[in-house]
């Protein structure tokens, strides 16, 4: 059994913006806590899981958007853990690759994507509905929304915590750290 | 694994800008 099409397939600038500004994910939908109030305690790590999850989210989002027609719907959710899988292994292994450090930072949560709600709610309510260009759209609005509000959170915990943003100091030696 | 502090306060410290800003937005708009 297929899932039924929608009627609009218009990609329109609001797709892309839903998930940047009027559905932010962070600020607006209050999803995704678990990693946004772990890992954004530098601005760079907060970058680094924006990212991750941004790049699983559309290359997710594409994969189920070009298979929602061939999915049997008693068992969509067990093909959609499966597919967002398959991605965050790859983004785990690149990261450890790249960067040892980080991949020490960033820790379980890397791992964790695969069960953040963001991705398996724009996996359920968006691209098993619309067409892959559409979905692909939407989810890089969602992944950059989640970035920003990553971002905001790392770079003002770094900034109070550390004086640093990105690791450069911005109030000099006398800085006293707040942690 | 610990988590490290603060995170809650500065959350709620964006969302109660936010909030602020979509409140003194619709009282613009209601004037």
């Amino acid at each position: 059994m297929s899932l039924p099409k929608q009627a609009d397939d218009a990609i329109t600038f609001d797709t892309f913006m839903e998930g940047v500004w009027r559905q932010n994910p962070v600020f607006v939908m209050i999803l995704g806590m678990c990693p946004t109030l772990a890992v954004t305690v530098s601005a760079e790590n907060a970058l680094s899981m924006g990212l991750a999850t941004t790049f699983v989210l559309v290359s997710s989002c594409l994969l189920v958007s070009m298979v929602r027609n061939l999915v049997p719907k008693e068992v969509r959710i067990a093909t959609y853990i499966v597919i967002i899988a398959t991605f965050v292994t790859l983004v785990d292994y690149l990261i450890q690759a790249v960067s040892l450090k980080l991949y020490e930072a960033l820790g379980a949560f890397i791992q964790l994507i695969v069960v953040n709600c963001i991705i398996l709610g724009r996996a359920e309510a968006h691209a098993s509905k619309n067409p892959p260009l559409k979905s692909v759209v939407n989810a890089l609005g969602m992944g950059i929304g989640f970035c920003i509000g990553l971002f905001a959170l790392g770079a003002t915990r770094e900034i109070l915590g550390a004086g640093k943003l990105f690791g450069v100091s911005l109030f000099g030696e006398h800085f006293q750290p707040w942690v | 694994m610990v988590l490290p502090p603060g995170g809650f306060f500065v959350l709620g410290g964006w969302l109660l800008l936010f909030s602020l800003l979509r409140s003194r937005k619709e009282a613009r708009a209601e004037a």
